[in-house]
């Protein structure tokens, strides 16, 4: 009996230990082609708000811990480590210079908003039927239409400015946002289309009059007698409801990884983290059906979006016990909850220090930000599954945000002087603390490349000063063996190269298979580099591991 | 003899298949192919041995997924999200509470003190009732036809500092715990006795700035008795038979009282969430005449409490120290005093782990040790060791060696004692004398506190 049971340990083991880790000999996958247009359209999903809540607090939780099954390697990740284009995300700010005037222009385009437009041009077609901050859409022809939405009660110039600057920095990410910006107007520039009608979350339907607007614009906040509102653009496409954090969407052939196995969205928990975006729920994404070039045919495919950002920056509920913990824990943490019951409070909690310094942003600010402890609203299911793996990609990216990429994007808040420098400098010290926490244990070489005989990459946290007392990068040839060390050399701009010699070929008409193993001495953990070295094509980088 | 039952498995079986089948065709039809998972890095799939080795809880742990995806979750969310599409949420709160600016509301409770009924009920409030600054209150449980209590508030706020309070309220229940009067009863002596408690009252309630308060009110209580009963546990007349007790006074007639009280409550605490530092004391006085059997005599309630409260740390973690003194003396002397007006230890106020009624005398010492913690928005942890008992008439039997223990642990809510919850346990001893042996341990759970 005990050998049977050895025999059978064994098979497993061997199954387990029979997959080849070696990276094929071909280009790093950088499309994903699931853009590819499809018919019918799929059904609108109609998000459950008390029910997700339910769930991803209790339910969700509850089965995934029966489920036994801890996160593995996100699904979509290609050999060098990083994310495919797709229909969720693209490469932007991390792959490629992204200059300020790139990210303030963001998903806008040159396509804005334009105040100085003749009196009666922006044409009221709708009043905006429910949420927490007053409305209405406007229709511009030859422009488009445009959601204008007012700051909420008691927080004047916060919602409008966050979900413009969030926006900006999810595009510059490589998210798809929407184009969301402050104006300031003159009410001229309206026009109210008679007899529209709203209906409240109660159904009571009442006119969108002339009263109705005014109170909306008294709502808005003012300067130099112009009314501030957020101007969010018409996404394109026909609506589909929120893109779901877990499972795929049965009716997009396309849609094949598990969202909760989609690396850009484990790690947009670090872009939510930095912006404290805690209504990172579902509610707040939207899936479009994007319509092929040719609308004869009736196809299409579906793009991903992110939006209602004004949560970003410091929103607060009622309760200020509530509003306190917005970033630190959930509405209902069981685990604090359990933890500081059994620990009878001998634990100080950081909502316990949070101060409402922050001005118009209230609680939000860099102090006691901990961006592995960072929590939502609730538990996203994508967000609990991100690995370090996912938290360094997402590291890598937000390393290119500079100090300049930051200003840049806070200017378009059209914050006063002092909000624009607190937030500017709240957002660089969070910044810098996800950059000091996921830069520092996987390597944070990034951007590796063959030039020549030699492998280059910049080493993001030495970059970044995320490394706090580096030291000298070393290299070692794993393989083809015996390990032996490589000349590291030291490049401006925090670059390194390493030197590779020709590798041994056991046969020379094949290129050979080798291993380098670079330490940057900024981070705990080393890179693998997986190269081809062959006659016809020399170097070639196959693959990278950090993990 | 098996033959039916493989028939019927069968059966299960074929309509199972093509349920899934159908489900399968109809998927098919509905949705496009999905594309191939596309090869992302090039490398196959690679499992590690400890990934390998998951297969072994997920065998063990699956019945549970089963249960909790497919039995709970998946059934829940389908309804769940089918009732709010309904808006059956919005039509529910708005069922539960309603009225201008939702200032009106019908919720339900209960409450669960093991070792005595269980209790549901409704809880109906309406702020400005009829007319502005008027607040009414109306609280019904009931366990079935032998428990049933109800309760009436109205409120009239006079001025920002003063309320004027009319409270009505009838109780009927048949678990009603007796020990016996004096320091050392014992648990084993447990019997039970039902009541029937009727009460009506005007109270005028005056805030003193910060949480001092002053009270003082008037009101009739008729309390009458009958066999009660609970569980296994002797009845009050059975053990009175059997000669553990004697007889209690009041128990044989009931009794009606018209009282009057006072007390002044002087609290040098902010309100939370302003750290909980202070002092408190409270005096009281209440006068009770007799109205039936035969109306004369009466008696007087008077006692104090005073307590120290430090914040550690300025978070509302909270130690305090209080004592509580309490007395009850007839105005003619030997004039006897109905069981259910002595003082008394255990229950909701002090030595929690003690259930109501269990410690009954004509004076009362606690002294308790609390400490109380947040843990989360609406909830505070909370820990109690007091020490304490009942005796003779002004303390005059009293000795530490008739001392008790009282300990408990739990979870209560904060904010409004109204719809107070709490989830305690908590246990309580014999006396020093006897042992110190913990013989009561007492499980709460529930909301049924009122106004």
């Amino acid at each position: 009996m005990a050998f049977e049971r050895a025999r059978w340990l064994c098979l497993l083991l061997m199954c387990a230990c029979a997959s080849d880790p070696r990276f094929p000999l071909r280009s790093a996958l950088w499309r994903d082609e699931d853009r590819r247009d499809f018919a019918p359209v799929p059904a609108e999903y109609v998000s459950p708000f008390a029910w997700d809540g339910a769930d991803q607090m209790v339910f969700r939780p509850v089965s995934w811990f029966f489920a036994v099954d801890p996160a593995a390697r996100a699904r979509n990740v290609n050999a060098l480590d990083e994310v495919p284009d797709s229909s969720w995300f693209e490469n932007r700010i991390g792959q490629r210079p992204f200059t300020p005037e790139q990210i303030v222009s963001g998903p806008c385009g040159d396509n804005v908003l334009d105040v100085h437009m003749p009196a009666g041009s922006w044409i009221i077609d709708h009043g905006k039927t429910n949420g927490a901050n007053p409305g209405f859409r406007v229709n511009i022809p030859g422009v488009g239409k445009f959601m204008l939405k007012a700051d909420p009660d008691g927080e004047p110039e916060r919602a409008t400015g966050a979900t413009a600057i969030a926006a900006r920095l999810y595009h510059a990410a490589g998210y798809f946002a929407p184009c969301d910006s402050v104006v300031y107007f003159d009410p001229q520039i309206l026009h109210l289309t008679p007899g529209l009608t709203v209906t409240d979350n109660t159904g009571v339907a009442r006119p969108f009059d002339q009263a109705a607007l005014a109170a909306v614009l008294d709502h808005a906040a003012h300067r130099d007698g112009l009314v501030r509102m957020g101007a969010s653009r018409w996404l394109p496409g026909k609506p589909l409801g929120p893109a779901r954090y877990e499972g795929t969407r049965p009716d997009d052939p396309n849609d094949v990884v598990p969202h909760e196995d989609r690396r850009e969205l484990r790690g947009a928990r670090l872009m939510a983290a930095w912006l404290n975006h805690f209504d990172s729920r579902e509610q707040n994404s939207m899936d479009v059906f994007m319509p092929a070039a040719d609308p004869t045919r009736r196809m299409g495919h579906v793009r991903h979006y992110i939006l209602d950002l004004g949560d970003c920056f410091g929103s607060v509920w009622a309760s200020d016990e509530l509003s306190r913990r917005l970033g630190h824990a959930y509405y209902l943490d069981f685990s604090y909850l359990v933890l500081d019951f059994v620990s009878f409070g001998t634990v100080t909690r950081p909502w316990e220090r949070a101060h409402r310094d922050g001005g118009i942003f209230n609680y939000f600010s860099a102090r006691d930000f901990d961006p592995e402890a960072w929590r939502g609203g609730y538990p996203n299911p994508a967000f609990q599954r991100m690995t370090e793996a996912d938290g360094a990609w997402m590291a890598r990216i937000l390393a290119h945000f500079d100090d300049a990429a930051v200003a840049a994007a806070v200017s378009v808040g059209q914050y006063d002087a002092h909000s624009t420098q607190y937030l500017t400098r709240s957002l660089i010290t969070r910044r810098d603390a996800i950059l000091q926490r996921y830069l520092t244990r996987l390597s944070p070489l990034a951007a590796l490349q063959v030039r020549g005989r030699e492998l280059c990459g910049v080493d993001l946290a030495r970059q970044t000063h995320a490394a706090q007392t580096p030291v000298a990068p070393t290299a070692r040839l794993l393989e083809p063996g015996p390990a032996r060390e490589l000349a590291v050399h030291i490049k401006e701009n925090s670059g390194l190269c390493v030197t590779v010699p020709p590798l041994a070929a056991a046969d020379p008409t094949r290129p050979t298979y080798g291993i380098i193993e670079i330490s940057t001495g900024s981070s705990l953990e080393p890179l693998r580099a997986h190269v081809y070295d062959g006659q016809a094509k020399g170097l070639w980088l196959a693959g990278i591991e950090r993990d | 003899m098996f033959a039916p039952r493989r028939g019927l498995r069968c059966a299960s079986c074929l309509c199972l298949g093509l349920l899934l089948q159908l489900m399968a065709a109809s998927a098919a039809h509905a949705a496009p192919a999905k594309r191939e998972v596309p090869d992302y890095d090039g490398r196959a799939e690679q499992q590690t041995v400890g990934e390998t080795l998951l297969v072994i809880p997920r065998v063990l742990l699956s019945p549970l997924y089963l249960v909790s995806e497919y039995v709970l979750r998946r059934p829940l969310g389908f309804l769940v999200s089918a009732a709010e599409r309904a808006n059956l949420p919005e039509a529910l709160y708005d069922f539960f509470v309603f009225g201008p600016n939702h200032s009106a509301g019908l919720l339900p409770i209960a409450f669960v003190d093991f070792g005595f009924y269980p209790s549901v009920g409704l809880y109906f409030f309406c702020n400005d009732a009829f007319t502005p600054g008027h607040d009414l209150k109306i609280r019904g449980s009931t366990w079935g036809e032998h428990w049933l209590a109800g309760s009436w508030s109205d409120t009239f706020h006079l001025d920002p500092l003063t309320d004027l309070v009319f409270v009505a309220s009838a109780v009927r229940r048949p678990d009603y715990r007796f020990y016996g009067i004096g320091p050392a009863t014992l648990e084993a002596d447990r019997s039970r006795y039902g009541a029937s408690r009727l009460e009506a009252g005007l109270q005028l309630e005056l805030a003193l700035g910060g949480l001092n308060r002053f009270e003082s009110g008037v009101g009739v209580r008729r309390v009458h008795f009958h066999r009660g009963g609970f569980d296994e546990d002797p009845t009050l007349e059975r053990s009175v038979a059997r000669q553990r007790f004697a007889e209690p006074e009041g128990h044989a007639r009931g009794y009606t009282l018209l009282y009057n009280h006072a007390s002044l409550t002087l609290d040098t605490r902010p309100p939370r969430p302003a750290p909980g530092s202070g002092l408190r004391v409270e005096l009281r006085a209440e006068q009770l005449s007799k109205l039936e059997p035969k109306a004369s005599g009466g008696f007087v309630r008077y006692g104090a409490s005073a307590g120290g409260f430090l914040d550690l740390g300025g978070h509302n973690r909270v130690v305090s120290l209080s004592v509580a003194l309490s007395f009850i003396d007839p105005l003619l002397p030997g004039e006897p005093i109905p069981f259910t007006e002595l003082a008394a230890v255990g229950g909701g106020e002090s030595m929690r782990g003690f259930a109501p009624g269990r410690l009954l005398g004509r004076s009362s010492i606690v002294a308790t040790l609390r400490y109380r913690w947040p843990i989360w928005v609406w909830l505070d942890g909370s820990i109690q060791l007091a020490t304490g008992n009942v005796f003779d008439a002004h303390l005059a039997s009293f000795e530490p060696a008739l001392l008790r223990l009282s300990g408990a642990i739990g979870i209560e809510s904060v904010g409004s004692r109204d719809s107070s919850l709490e989830l305690l346990i908590g246990a309580g001893t014999e006396t020093f004398q006897h042992g110190t042996q913990v013989t009561s341990l007492r499980v709460i759970l529930g909301s049924n506190h009122g106004f």
